[in-house]
């Protein structure tokens, strides 16, 4: 069933990376807009959300969801399932409203990334003073590193011609700035 | 976007101003917490109140946040250990073991044998010591007063053997990548021997006394009821999952260290209310007590730490590398990037706190206020775990 859970979505990466050395064992790459129903067919697989990581790289800012299952027996193990956004437009779909506890995760990163997650039901700041940017876990441009150096895809099932994040002679990413975000929310 | 919008009608802070955005016609707004006895630590719930009934509550976060993962960007791997036992501070070595067990994984580091038992006796011990206090302050909170008493003087016992090993009494640092800090002496073992028939005999006391008790029975059955479903929508686990049906345990599931030779059941209660999540953690301090026996006794010799273990300018090397254990609370992850240098690229900590309380505000809708204080407390939130 795993096999084709994604099938008919914009996947730009499905790969197998080594499980026993990274606790990861599969890996999808999607664009923004098919988040939400690779959400929805995680949901309707039986699978939960175990949390949403954020990181900042070279690329744009990785976002990765954990899902994992229940029950033993029919768990094919952890899936990170990631979008990559760039640093002037970071903005996702929310899947709040497929997995609640999505809602909490996705203020945090809010909180620490400055990336906004579009139609999330409550976005207030989470852990941060509510009028505090100081973003802590964005990174200076020139302390970022490409996803390459961080990630190792493993054994690669399905990759889109236009995607060579992972590609060794793909070039090098210009470096951006910090500022710009979708438009923020209306708050109080 | 401003902190307080000033009115007739709307008053308050940033977060009681959004909420009172939502609110209909007579109702109350009340803040419950920061410093509210039953919110244990600095957990704050604002609640829309019809009579005693909940109409809606959100619960607000961050009086305890020390953004420790912007922490683990400014030091090396080894130093950001100390770290771990501030997380969660009732059950500190599962912290330690979920980070040294992501670093282990990310650098191929084999723990000495000897060090797998000696991680599963203290971590043990942590978890039953971190249930004790949960079940004295739980009663606590519903207003009896004399089992805290109980569960502090058995928890002073865990406390002194692992002060005598580790050095410390609550924040723990006690494991190191590849092993652990100390070896265990032969005294601690014998310690730890004569503890479990004294706590074996105290279990049945305090469920004649506690768990049998009408009042307490009343104030936790049918209360706070959370559907499997429900729990798979917000990620919940730990006790609070196993009280409502699902067997499943990162020991067991996501097996680590000793654990898979290691014969022990999953204690689950199908019921859903805070009466299950309750039973399935005083038969959890049980299953605590036969997982020491079996490791007591099986316990090998040999080093309790490899050699050559990562020291404090360690370099890791460059990938990703995600690594969950199963703590007091629930599942515990470390999602780590490193890029080759001697600090963590990225460190993302995964509080099961964070999301067993994540679904609170949908389980308190239509409750009675003073059954808040019972739903609370059956999900036993640590909240330094939670904001971190």
């Amino acid at each position: 069933m795993t096999l084709n859970l994604f099938d008919g979505l914009d996947i730009l990466l499905d790969s197998k990376p080594e499980a026993p050395t990274s606790g990861i064992y599969r890996n999808v790459m999607l664009t923004p807009h098919a988040l939400t129903s690779a959400a929805r067919r995680m949901f309707e697989a039986d699978y939960h959300l175990e949390d949403i990581s954020g990181l900042d790289a070279a690329e744009g800012y990785l976002v990765t969801y954990h899902f994992d299952r229940f029950d033993n027996r029919n768990s094919t193990g952890r899936i990170a399932v990631r979008v990559l956004v760039p640093h002037k437009e970071a903005c996702l779909p929310s899947i709040a409203a497929v997995f609640n506890g999505a809602e909490w995760h996705e203020r945090e990163i809010m909180d620490f990334f400055g990336v906004t997650f579009e139609d999330n039901p409550n976005p207030a700041a989470l852990l941060l003073p509510e009028l505090d940017d100081s973003t802590p876990l964005r990174k200076a441009a020139d302390k970022r590193r490409r996803l390459r150096e961080l990630i190792q895809p493993g054994t690669i099932i399905f990759k889109a011609a236009s995607f060579d994040v992972f590609d060794d002679e793909a070039p090098a990413p210009v470096a951006e700035t910090n500022q710009g975000s979708c438009e923020q929310p209306d708050c109080p | 976007m401003s902190t307080h919008s000033i009115s007739d009608q709307i008053s308050g802070d940033y977060y009681t101003c959004r909420f009172e955005e939502g609110r209909s016609e007579d109702t109350l707004i009340l803040n419950m917490g920061p410093q509210h006895p039953s919110t244990h630590g600095v957990l704050r719930i604002i609640l829309e109140l019809e009579g005693e009934y909940i109409v809606r509550a959100e619960p607000v976060l961050g009086y305890l946040h020390r953004m420790h993962e912007a922490m683990a960007e400014n030091r090396s791997y080894v130093q950001y250990l100390p770290n771990m036992g501030r997380v969660d501070y009732l059950h500190a070595l599962a912290w330690n073991w979920a980070y040294v067990g992501a670093v282990e994984r990310l650098a191929g580091i084999e723990v000495p044998r000897r060090a797998e038992f000696i991680r599963v006796i203290t971590c043990e011990l942590n978890r039953l010591s971190s249930h004790l206090l949960w079940w004295g302050a739980y009663l606590l909170d519903l207003g009896a007063f004399t089992p805290i008493m109980y569960a502090f003087d058995d928890r002073e016992r865990i406390l002194d053997m692992l002060q005598s090993v580790s050095g410390s009494r609550l924040t723990y640092s006690f494991f190191r990548p590849g092993g652990v800090a100390f070896d265990l002496p032969q005294p601690f073992l014998d310690q730890v021997k004569a503890f479990i028939p004294y706590m074996r005999n105290r279990l049945p006391m305090y469920k004649t006394l506690v768990t049998d008790n009408i009042i307490l029975r009343k104030r936790c059955e049918e209360v706070g009821w959370l559907p499997l479903e429900m729990c798979r929508r917000y990620g919940v686990t730990g006790p609070v999952l196993r009280g409502s049906g699902q067997s499943y345990d990162v020991r067991r599931a996501e097996p680590y260290g000793v654990y898979p030779e290691l014969a022990f059941g999953i204690p689950v209660d199908g019921h859903g209310d805070a009466m299950a999540r309750y039973l399935v953690r005083m038969a959890e301090m049980e299953q605590c007590l036969d997982i020491l026996e079996q490791v007591i006794d099986a316990m090998p010799e040999g080093e309790f730490i490899v050699k050559g273990a990562p020291k404090a300018r360690w370099k890791a090397p460059a990938g990703e590398v995600y690594f969950a254990v199963e703590g007091a609370r629930g599942k515990i992850g470390v999602h780590l990037f490193s890029d080759g240098t001697a600090t963590p690229y990225r460190c993302k900590l995964r509080a099961p706190g964070f999301s067993n309380l994540s679904c609170f505000a949908e389980m308190a809708r239509g409750t009675l206020l003073s059954d808040a204080v019972s739903i609370l407390g059956s999900l036993d939130l640590v909240i330094p775990e939670i904001d971190r």
